[in-house]
């Protein structure tokens, strides 16, 4: 539905996308994620049309609506925009506006239409609210309602659950997929969070510093990062500098294959590769044990080498116990020193 | 478009720059040889005089009744406003009435001492002295507004530092409160000055030369419009170091070191102390406001029957015509301009519209000379045009008429405008625009749909505003109508020009009854606003 090619865009001397390339099918959630100022909102303003194109081209639905010089303007695009403190319209109540988008049909029609989404997303009963008078997540529902009420061939959709508390979150996630998948429509994203990247996304993009730095399902970027920045940014990881040779790095944690001859690499482990040792294992001290309730949180050394861990088995160890330990070498990569 | 507009209404500051950087030498000589050094010596004086008087009783009072605590402070914050509500020169005609020799205080003198008519030395009010006192009892506010904004800002702590280092409140007030609220003092008197030298009713009428007296006197009187084009030069030059001096004031106002306000806990004074802050806030607006309201009002129940008459009620819908299409065209360019501001944010569209809103620190009358020589030019090149190709003269098109003088007033009076539009859509989120273009909207329609609804109480507000600076407006009105074309202000300064004083109070009173909806405006706002946070409608704050 929205295709995206060679897209380039910098603001003055400050180039902030390069050579973007970008699929979202009709029925898809793609999550943009990535680091603030990664370049991910303002993607997402040039695929709505809200900032002229400098390089590139992006389609809707096979039509190009911006090139270099030629930009479809928003109001043309039935693209559907939700933002992060969700713009609704002071001075117009909830029905009204849903009802927004939909000037070019009769009013019976909008107005019944506005019905429809008002119950769709349970304010049936605050139609005719004015939108000051809603919590957070309430207020987030009806900007999802209008952005979807007029059939927009694509959503875009930037942070929209970073303004509301985490645990109204997670309920909201929930609904607002069951909204996207039920209206069929393409849906990017546009988030910091990795949880909810992997949470809502049929399909996760990371960006960093104006490139893609891994397209792919949630699972292949948790399991097969491309770099130590795509490993790092899911999840809390313990980095460590290492030396290659013979194509091999031996550690206090064991013996690893990695892609260079020799020379530094880097060694990314993840906080849930390691795991207490039922039988077997290697010893570790513990240098720090923290309950975080449903798991701990441990700082181990393994030889010389400390480590993060977090895992749920068993009782908290104390410091300075020694215990095994297992690896999970799946959570463990490693990666040629960046740039 | 909006760059055009902006050209367009850059235009007559832009004639006197222009005029100002190529000037004649002989007309220069000619000034500088006659009225030129006493046009400076006085202006300055007036200027000095007035500054020192607004700065001391406006942040004397506003250091009253924020911070201390004594019988009717409340009531004081709001009155202390009132005399924002008179043009000068109504003031000066009131205070000439009372002071002169039939007037009230020397009727009143003559009768407690026994002396007879012209015995004793009593002061003239048409001095120098008297335009200074007559402009700061009517500016006063300026500096009382934005320093009372300035000390409710400053961060409770900073003062409870102070008192527990060891400083009196007077202490605290010397040594911290003035010189953080320096900024702000600095622009409302900056504010004051502006008006000071926008002001020609009352220097005219007292005779004092200054050089706003001297651009009329050289341009009708004298009938030397390159020389009153050079005098309005110089006068603009006096602007924009004004300008540059509020300008350095609003930068520095924002210069908080705490974010936290908290409702100031006022010093109580008790006995002598509270009876001299009464009167020390009482003095300001007795003389400012309730004095001249008085000797305006008993003219006024005497000649109310005669005067109230066809002349009257023709010069009042003049004015009434007048104000309200200005308050509308400049609304509307307002924003025209703040909108393209917010589409465009380039830097040209953000100048251009910058330079549009000059006009609210360049006197009246300089943008009269502005205005009438470029429309002058077009009209006698229209004239010459149309005679040599149809043979029929096209007369005087637009200099003299209406259209020229709606034209300097949304010159002058667009920033007021412009101001709270601009402040107005603000409160719009860019995201508010973005969801409206998304959901199928032309840049057009979500103006219309959104911003229109949400900023139509500021924009009434800056109506009212313009409206009114144009009901009290004397110089740009009296050299630009057309001719026999009264407005109220016409009728007063003609009246008062006659020494007609009394028959002129009924008129006065009707300018000064409609000056005070914006000021009531503005006392709502103050009693609404919570302490720190500046009200948004304000009598002319750019």
């Amino acid at each position: 539905m929205l295709s995206i090619e060679a897209l380039s865009h910098t603001y003055g001397a400050l180039t902030a996308l390069t050579e973007i390339d970008l699929e979202v099918a009709a029925g898809e959630v793609v999550c943009l994620l990535g680091p603030s100022g990664c370049g991910k909102s303002t993607l997402l303003r040039l695929a709505a049309g809200l900032e002229p194109l400098q390089q590139g081209r992006v389609r809707l639905a096979g039509e190009i609506v911006g090139e270099p010089r030629f930009t479809v303007p928003p109001e043309r695009r039935r693209v559907g925009m939700v933002f992060q403190d969700f713009a609704l319209f002071p001075h117009l109540t909830v029905a009204q506006n849903i009802a927004f988008g939909l000037a070019d049909l009769p009013k019976a029609e909008q107005q019944s239409i506005a019905r429809l989404w008002v119950e769709r997303i349970g304010l049936a009963d605050l139609a005719g609210a004015f939108p000051h008078t809603l919590s957070g997540g309430q207020q987030q529902r009806v900007a999802l309602a209008r952005a979807l009420a007029p059939s927009p061939r694509l959503v875009l959709m930037d942070e929209p659950f970073s303004g509301l508390d985490v645990t109204l979150r997670d309920r909201l996630r929930d609904t607002t997929l069951a909204l996207l998948t039920e209206a069929r429509v393409a849906t990017l994203l546009v988030t910091h969070d990795p949880d909810e990247a992997m949470r809502m996304a049929d399909r996760i993009v990371l960006m960093q510093a104006g490139r893609i730095e891994q397209a792919g399902q949630p699972l292949d970027l948790y399991d097969h990062p491309v770099s130590a920045f795509a490993a790092a940014f899911f999840g809390s990881v313990t980095i460590l500098k290492a030396h290659a040779e013979n194509g091999q790095v031996v550690t206090d944690l064991g013996r690893f294959d990695v892609p260079v001859q020799s020379g530094p690499v880097t060694m990314i482990v993840r906080q849930e590769a390691l795991h207490r040792a039922l039988e077997g294992g290697v010893m570790a001290t513990v240098a720090a044990a923290r309950s975080l309730g449903r798991e701990h949180l441990l700082s181990l050394m393994l030889g010389a080498t400390a480590v993060t861990a977090r895992w749920v088995e068993g009782r908290l160890p104390k410091v300075g116990e020694r215990i095994p330990v297992t690896l999970d070498r799946h959570r463990v990569h490693l990666f040629p020193p960046e740039g | 478009m909006a760059l055009g507009l902006a050209l367009l209404l850059a235009l007559p500051v832009l004639t006197i720059v222009g005029s100002f950087l190529f000037p004649a030498l002989d007309v220069w000589a000619h000034l500088l040889s006659t009225v030129m050094p006493t046009y400076l010596y006085n202006t300055v004086l007036l200027m000095f005089g007035v500054g020192l008087g607004v700065a001391v009783i406006g942040v004397g009072t506003a250091w009253l009744v924020t911070l201390c605590q004594f019988p009717g402070v409340r009531a004081f914050e709001v009155v202390l406003l009132l005399p924002l509500a008179f043009p000068a020169y109504v003031v000066a005609y009131a205070y000439t009435g009372f002071l002169d020799s039939a007037g009230p205080v020397q009727s009143l003198l003559r009768d407690l001492t026994g002396w007879g008519f012209g015995s004793y030395w009593f002061p003239s009010i048409r001095s120098l002295g008297g335009a200074i006192s007559v402009m700061v009892l009517v500016l006063y506010p300026y500096v009382y507004l934005l320093a009372r904004a300035a000390f409710l800002e400053q961060s409770v702590c900073v003062l409870e530092a102070g008192r527990a280092l060891g400083q009196t409140p007077f202490g605290c007030f010397r040594r911290l409160a003035v010189p953080l609220a320096r900024p702000a003092i600095a622009g409302g008197v900056a504010l004051a000055l502006m008006e000071t030298l926008n002001d020609f009713g009352t220097v005219q009428y007292f005779a004092v030369d200054t050089l706003t007296a001297g651009i009329y006197r050289t341009w009708l009187g004298m009938n030397e419009p390159a020389a009153a084009t050079q005098l309005a030069g110089v006068l603009l030059l006096f602007v924009i170091g004004l300008m540059a001096l509020e300008r350095h004031g609003r930068a520095g106002s924002t210069r908080h070191t705490s974010v936290r306000y908290r409702h100031l806990p006022r010093f109580p004074l008790t006995g002598g102390k509270a009876a001299l802050a009464m009167i020390a806030c009482l003095l300001p607006c007795l003389l400012g406001f309730f004095v001249p309201l008085l000797m305006l009002l008993s003219w006024a129940i005497e000649t109310a029957p005669t005067m109230v008459n066809t002349a009257f009620w023709q010069a009042a819908e003049h004015s009434l015509l007048l104000a309200a299409s200005a308050a509308g065209m400049a609304v509307a360019l307002a924003l025209t301009l703040a909108y393209a501001v917010r589409l465009h944010p380039t830097p040209l569209v953000r100048w251009a519209t910058r330079s549009a809103s000059f006009g609210y620190a360049v006197p009246g009358l300089v943008i009269a000379v502005g205005v009438i020589i470029p429309l002058a030019a077009f009209d006698t090149a229209l004239d010459t045009a149309s005679r040599a190709a149809f043979g029929v003269s096209t007369g005087l098109l637009l200099s003299g008429t209406l259209v020229a003088l709606l034209f300097a007033y949304v010159v002058r009076f667009l920033a007021i405008a412009l101001n709270a539009t601009e402040a107005a859509l603000g409160k719009v989120t860019p995201q508010m625009d973005f969801a409206a273009r998304s959901l199928g909207r032309t840049a057009g329609q979500t103006l219309w749909s959104i911003h229109l609804p949400i900023i139509r109480p500021s924009l009434l507000a800056a109506c009212l505003l313009v409206f009114v600076d144009v009901m009290k407006e004397l110089p740009a009105t009296l050299i630009l109508r057309p001719f026999n074309f009264d407005t109220l202000a016409v009728l007063v300064y003609a009246m008062a020009g006659d020494e007609r004083l009394a028959d002129a109070a009924p008129a006065s009173l009707a300018i000064m009854l409609v000056g005070l909806l914006p000021v009531l405006l503005l006392a709502g706002a103050l009693a609404r606003s919570r302490p720190g946070s500046l009200p948004r409608v304000s009598a002319r704050e750019p």
